[in-house]
């Protein structure tokens, strides 16, 4: 028997295509296992893969259907047969344009649409009431109509669900939030296999594992990767900054790459990052070339615009973010250009990736450091790729704030008890370890707030029927819940409205409720690659005009803020520790470093570096430990601590992968850096810390919104986040003080160690390190503490400290005076 | 009188208490809050906001209600500290006028039993609770005065007195080598003096708004600022 139907094979061959091994294997194995990985490098037809068993299942039903009903073209399988979830809404759009063609080409009476945020009402009613054979569509969009009554009906026949980019899922709440509603599915139709679609990575049986859920294995398919890429750093002849984030010094080299190349693309790391190298790039377009920019704050036709001129090739480079890292295809990219820190081998590759999507040609790609630390990273990268050494994400536990909005979820659907939710969650991987206690409270809690907060009629959401099983308490309850499906808290966004006349305009993207607040009318603003002058908000509006002005303001987004983790640091602190690897290096970076060598001393394997420096009017301490974001976040928390304690004064610290800097009132001593580096601030100092740090204020205000606390959105009215943040803000407070062991609490303070803290490695490190921190003084900041000092993210702290520069402009001599009239009035009245 | 001038001394000294002279009067102006006259015993405190919490549950905020269990706890730990003959509240001392009704049994108890162990307790009547709520011990007025200066809830234009005020929640933002500052405030200038919110759930109006600024135009006016327990000028 032939594996592919006629029209398939037919279709293969009209194309002039093989079908791979893989393809082949997937095919022959469909029914085999209940859960397919298919980890394949970009390239490799992951998608069509995916996709093809459906397609060839769905054609063999209808060909015994239409031997009977010879004529319709309806397909013999109605009803939903595949669900595809992409974790970006634009690769939903793509991946169905894609799947559109062969469906087409080859006559198949299969339907398939796509179901997003953006999809009009109309539709989304009429996919209810008759859903296609494939649904492409987002996990937000999936766990909302898993809240539809009708929800067993639609899901019900579901045979396969295709989860793309699976590997951007692992050990994050999104990643949580579609493993709870991959669970679900399972209960509505216990037959559906799953398939993962997975770029390279480094744990591949831990990806395996997520995808499965707990009760299943994954049958895992690898792809055996192509050609290694061809990276490179760039060589500049420009003088490279010490410090900074733009590569400003090397745009003439980027715009040469550009017309050297037929078409490239440059990644940035942020979305205002984008905006600026966007504007420079157009500075120095001499030769007017098409060039576009593309990140995901610009408005939807914007982006489908870029889109589309990109796909027929009319431009010659692109200007973008993340937003176009994952699965779109691109055609003709020959060249990928990487500006700023690759931060980490698989998000590096997986970008050079987007360069010939052909698996037998190497891909190109070329590193433009921002600055000579970057330098550094950006061959610890090159190194690692010519190793074949990858990066990865460790599995954690699941967020728990997430279960409250689960529980409503599944309650809107149809009524249940608990216990049968908690074994339906426990199905799901990252909840498997989840304990009965707390998923009791989190029940109690999305029953009626929990006890704090049960005698609010606000928080009654649930009822118990007479069978024991419970509902939601109303229509609102249900009707607030679907508003605010989702798991990832933004920032306060507001649309932007570029006016002709009037009001009238055209909505071009959002920018951040913060950014906003800080403009005045008349500010000009670089946003999409146009000045825009600011004009008013109206109505959660952005207004501005076209506008020509030479400085214009650089728009801050949240995604700017983000701390992105590399795997880079060990590569790093290799290449420092061995001088014969420098000639790898950029001739300029070479003579920084031994810069460093002459002015301070190179952070070294077996010692921590650790410099003092004054700088704006503090002491600065550095800290080279190379251990990562999150170790360094919480090592900067306890040190400050114990600093406070010993009368430092400490004022505010900032982390990078790669050291700590605190700035403090008083120097410190090589006696005090002994005490400061113990492993017993592990102990008392870190609970301390805990309780008291801003960031678990920020982290309470998302938990606060995701587990249904606040909501953001009620009616047609969203709340803007400063709003959330003063509710939240005053709840947790309060919680604090009456119900400390409140749930929320608790979740709050989980996801804060999860998220920033690395409490391990640290303890490794402190063990490592005892005793063996070597203090340097020096006059002014030594080469390689430039970059770190100019980093403006940091952390405040509270204490002696800032109540030390507040004393410094303090009149207390005025008190003075005034406390001896003060005592003779106290000394006269109590005479009486 | 309980404050002592070792206590006293020792407050001045960790910035808990600044002093400062308004209207020929010496202020001890305390972190938490309130103001203190030392010549005639008076605790002044201002903008106590019983209950907003419960009032803004009711249009689906969720806060919770301890708001006003905490604003109590807080003002009678400084009454035992100061133990003034008179207390002066300064207005807005209830968020609306079901406060009352909304309040717990033991917040309500609490309330009666601080109100009731000060000599005199004087309820300035504010735009917030233009009448005092029944069975609540203490004396309502419109306003108090001693000698050239008067206590009330909003300013009035034509006073040619010294006026002591609340309602405008006072708070200021500063910038202090590099670091941010944010605070309720004190603020006055030679004849108007602006008492900070004490309730918990109490927003701030920025001094330098437009409307702060009309009333005390920047070259004149003191800011005594408050932030994480201690209280400095600006």
């Amino acid at each position: 028997m032939t594996l592919l139907p006629p029209a398939f094979a037919k279709w293969f061959t009209q194309k002039g295509w093989q079908l791979r091994d893989y393809q082949h294997t997937m095919l022959v194995e469909k029914d085999k296992h209940d859960c397919t990985l298919l980890i394949a490098p970009t390239g490799a037809g992951k998608t069509l893969s995916g996709f093809l068993p459906s397609l060839v299942e769905l054609s063999d039903l209808n060909e015994n259907n239409t031997s009977a009903e010879s004529k319709s073209k309806q397909s013999g399988f109605t009803g939903l047969h595949t669900l595809y979830i992409s974790p970006l809404k634009a690769l939903t759009q793509d991946i169905h344009r894609n799947l559109l063609q062969p469906i087409e080409e080859m006559a198949l009476p299969i339907t398939a649409e796509t179901r997003t945020g953006d999809t009009p009402s109309h539709k989304r009613q009429r996919q209810r009431k008759k859903p296609p054979n494939i649904l492409l569509t987002t996990p937000e969009s999936l766990m909302l109509m898993l809240s539809y009554a009708d929800a067993d009906k639609l899901f019900g026949k579901l045979k396969r669900v295709i989860i793309d980019e699976t590997h951007s899922l692992m050990a994050n709440k999104r990643g949580d939030f579609l493993s709870l509603a991959l669970a679900r599915l399972s209960v509505l139709s216990p037959s559906c296999k799953r398939i993962g679609l997975s770029a390279t990575v480094a744990f591949p049986e831990t990806l395996g594992a997520w995808l499965a859920g707990s009760d299943s294995v994954a049958n895992i398919i690898k792809v055996k990767a192509g050609e290694k890429p061809k990276v490179e750093m760039l060589h500049s002849k420009a003088r490279m900054p010490f410090g900074g984030f733009m590569a400003r010094y090397a745009i003439d080299d980027i715009y040469e790459a550009i017309e050297n190349a037929q078409t490239t693309l440059v990644f940035v790391n942020t979305r205002a990052q984008s905006e600026l190298l966007f504007q420079m790039l157009w500075e120095a377009n001499k030769a007017a070339l098409p060039i576009a920019l593309y990140h995901g704050s610009l408005s939807k036709e914007q982006r489908r615009k870029t889109e589309a001129m990109m796909a027929s090739g009319m431009l010659r480079a692109i200007v973008c973010t993340s937003a176009l890292e994952l699965g779109i295809d691109w055609g003709d990219v020959d060249k990928v250009i990487q500006v700023g820190a690759p931060k980490g081998v698989s998000r590096l590759l997986q970008r050079i990736g987007r360069a010939n999507h052909r698996l037998d040609e190497p891909s190109e790609a070329l590193l433009v450091p921002a600055n000579r630390f970057e330098a550094l990273e950006c061959q610890a990268a090159i190194t690692a790729i010519e190793k074949g050494e990858l990066d990865g994400e460790s599995p954690q536990p699941g967020a728990l704030d997430i279960i409250p909005q689960f529980i409503l979820n599944c309650l809107c659907s149809k009524a249940d008890s608990p216990d049968a939710l908690y074994q339906e969650i426990l199905t799901a991987t990252p909840y498997q370890g989840l304990d009965k206690d707390d998923f009791d409270k989190l029940w109690r809690f999305t029953q009626d707030g929990g006890s704090a907060l049960n005698a609010y009629e606000r928080y009654q959401r649930l009822t118990q029927n007479d069978d024991g099983t419970f509902a939601p308490a109303n229509q609102r309850v249900i009707q607030r819940h679907r508003q605010n499906i989702g798991t990832i808290v933004e920032a306060g966004r507001l649309k932007v409205k570029r006016i002709r006349r009037g009001n009238q305009g055209k909505i071009i993207g959002e920018v951040e409720e913060y950014f906003a607040q800080q403009l005045t009318p008349g500010d000009t603003f670089y946003f999409g690659g146009e000045t825009l002058r600011f004009e008013a908000i109206r109505d959660m509006q952005l207004h501005a005009k076209s506008a020509k002005a030479k400085e214009p303001k650089i728009p801050s987004y949240a995604g700017g803020q983000m701390p992105l983790s590399t795997y880079l640091a060990e590569g790093v602190r290799a290449i420092l520790a061995s001088q014969k690897t420098w000639k790898a290096l950029p001739a300029q970076v070479q003579e920084w470093l031994k810069l460093q060598q002459a002015f301070s001393q190179l952070p070294s394997p077996e010692k921590v570096l650790v410099e003092q420096f004054p700088f704006r009017q503090a002491h600065y301490t550095l800290y080279y430990t190379f251990d990562g974001r999150k170790a360094n976040q919480t090592l900067g928390m306890l040190l400050t601590r114990r600093m406070e304690k010993m009368g430092i004064k400490p004022l505010s610290f900032s982390v990078t992968d790669y050291g700590l800097s605190v700035a403090s009132v008083n120097a410190i001593t090589q006696g005090q850096l002994q005490q400061l580096f113990q492993p017993d601030i592990l102990g008392d100092e870190l609970e301390d810390w805990m309780l008291q740090a801003p960031m678990l204020k920020r982290s309470f205000r998302q938990v606060a919104v995701v587990s249904g606390l606040t909501e953001q959105r009620y009616h047609a009215s969203q709340k803007t986040m400063k709003q959330v943040t003063f509710s939240t803000d005053l709840i947790y407070d309060t919680l604090r003080e009456h119900d400390r062991d409140h749930i929320l609490l608790k979740v709050a303070r989980a996801d804060a160690e999860r998220e920033l803290l690395d409490l391990r490695r640290l303890a490794n490190l402190l063990i490592r390190y005892v005793d063996s921190a070597t203090l340097v003084n020096l006059e002014k900041p030594s080469p390689m503490a430039i970059p770190i000092v100019l980093d403006v993210r940091s952390e405040q702290v509270k204490g002696a400290g800032a109540q030390a520069i507040i004393e410094q402009a303090d009149l207390y001599a005025e008190a003075e005076t005034m406390l001896d009239e003060v005592r003779a009035l106290l000394s006269g009245t109590s005479v009486e | 009188m309980a404050i002592t001038d070792a206590w006293l001394t020792e407050k001045v000294s960790q910035r808990h208490i600044t002093i400062t002279k308004y209207a020929d009067y010496l202020w001890l102006l305390d972190a938490r809050g309130v103001a203190y006259l030392p010549a005639c015993d008076w605790l002044i405190v201002s903008d106590l906001h019983l209950e907003k919490g419960s009032y803004l549950r009711s249009y689906a905020n969720p806060l919770p209600s301890l708001d006003s269990t905490a604003t109590l706890k807080r003002l009678e730990s400084i009454i035992d500290d100061y133990k003034p003959l008179r207390v002066i509240s300064l207005g807005d001392s209830f968020h609306d006028k079901h406060s009352m009704s909304r309040m717990t049994n033991k917040d309500r108890q609490h309330l009666c039993r601080l109100v009731d162990n000060v000599n005199e307790w004087m309820w300035v009547e504010g735009n917030h609770d233009p009448d005092l709520p029944e069975g609540i011990p203490g004396t309502p007025c419109f306003e108090v005065v001693l000698d050239n200066m008067v206590f009330r809830h909003e300013p009035e234009l034509n006073e040619k007195r010294a006026q002591v005020i609340g309602h405008y929640h006072p708070k200021k933002r500063t910038t202090i080598t590099r670091r941010r500052y944010s605070g309720k405030c004190f603020t006055n200038k030679e004849n108007l003096f602006v008492m900070p919110a004490f309730g918990q759930f109490t927003g701030g109006l920025d001094i330098d708004e437009d409307v702060m600024l009309a009333l005390l135009p920047k070259p004149t006016r003191q800011v005594f600022m408050l932030c994480d327990g201690i209280i400095f000028k600006i």
